[in-house]
């Protein structure tokens, strides 16, 4: 399926306040890899749902989950594709900075687990209903979101230096 | 009964710093522990080609308590900092520690831009040998333990191991 085919299936199933919009080649003005749809980030866990249930869809594998710092806004990007069905597309869940919030798909796919931690540990996005929501690679008593824009380096740790006083707060 | 004659009946004279450091710096075993690639140069470096049996450091130890030396080889990043000192605590006296890669000496490439990197395995736990690189030659490795054996030679029961 297409992008339009696959959007306007979407479209039809949860409405226009849950799936935003789509974006290719054609419409767009600047050059774009993969063709993307908006979702609405709390919609994300039944779009999923459907994505990889429905016969026609059949998006059986989440291939990556990736966090962007937008400047006022959070996203999280994910790339599907359907081994079944050898098509692929891309979801963009865009969210707030203050409250970032997006639904899990941590039920859908089994690496989504692993994936949404990783973007909550580097961008502090929150992703509800996760069976198990933590840090995967830092500790767990570690401060701030190291992948946003405006992270500021911690000059100790459990009393071990991070970053050397010379270099402390000149980027 | 006089001593003479008994050399030539293959007995030798020494000291007991001697013997000791001997048999200390003949049998160093390190432990099987790897954080990166250096790693990868270690594990070259104990195969065949480069054979740190030669030398007499083969055994390769899964575990802290039989082992005389630590080679840190790798990126220390900030997790596994307290790990690296705990297994150093629970390796039985004497014990020495050898810093393998730019990594481990001083954070490397990290230094700046790495909040999850110890900048320098020093800051932790005492280090004996550094081993420049990035990550070091087997070559370099070996050289590294030839400093740590010479190191072991000038040490003395009669006083604490020197610059620890």
């Amino acid at each position: 399926m297409t992008p339009e085919e696959i959007f306007n299936k979407l479209k039809d199933k949860f409405g226009e306040s849950k799936i935003l919009s789509v974006h290719n080649n054609e419409s767009a003005e600047v050059d774009i890899c993969d063709p993307f749809i908006n979702i609405e980030p709390l919609a994300m866990t039944e779009v999923a749902k459907f994505l990889k249930n429905d016969s026609e869809l059949a998006f059986d594998q989440c291939c990556c989950i990736s966090g962007v710092d937008l400047g006022d806004d959070l996203q999280a990007v994910y790339h599907l594709y359907s081994f079944n069905q050898k098509h692929k597309i891309c979801l963009k869940a865009t969210t707030n900075r203050e409250n970032p919030a997006i639904g899990t798909t941590a039920l859908t796919w089994g690496i989504s687990g692993w994936l949404e931690r990783e973007t909550y540990d580097m961008f502090g996005i929150i992703f509800k209903n996760h069976p198990d929501h933590r840090r995967i690679l830092l500790e767990e008593d570690w401060e701030g979101y190291p992948l946003r824009k405006d992270y500021e380096f911690p000059r100790y740790w459990r009393g071990m230096e991070v970053t050397p006083e010379e270099d402390y707060g000149t980027d | 009964m006089s001593l003479d004659g008994i050399l030539e009946e293959g007995v030798i004279t020494t000291t007991v710093d001697g013997v000791l450091n001997w048999a200390k710096k003949s049998s160093i075993w390190p432990m099987g522990f790897g954080l990166a690639c250096c790693a990868i140069e270690m594990m070259a470096t104990g195969a065949p080609r480069f054979d740190m049996a030669r030398f007499g450091c083969e055994v390769f130890r899964p575990s802290p308590r039989q082992c005389d030396l630590m080679i840190v080889a790798g990126t220390v990043t900030m997790k596994m900092a307290p790990r690296v000192k705990r297994l150093y605590e629970q390796m039985p006296e004497p014990k020495y520690v050898i810093s393998m890669g730019s990594c481990s000496n001083c954070g490397g490439p990290y230094w700046q831009q790495g909040y999850h990197v110890l900048k320098g395995v020093d800051r932790i736990i005492p280090v004996d040998v550094y081993v420049p690189g990035c990550p070091p030659r087997p070559e370099a490795l070996l050289e590294g333990i030839f400093k740590l054996q010479e190191k072991i030679k000038m040490t003395t029961i009669a006083k604490k191991k020197i610059a620890v």
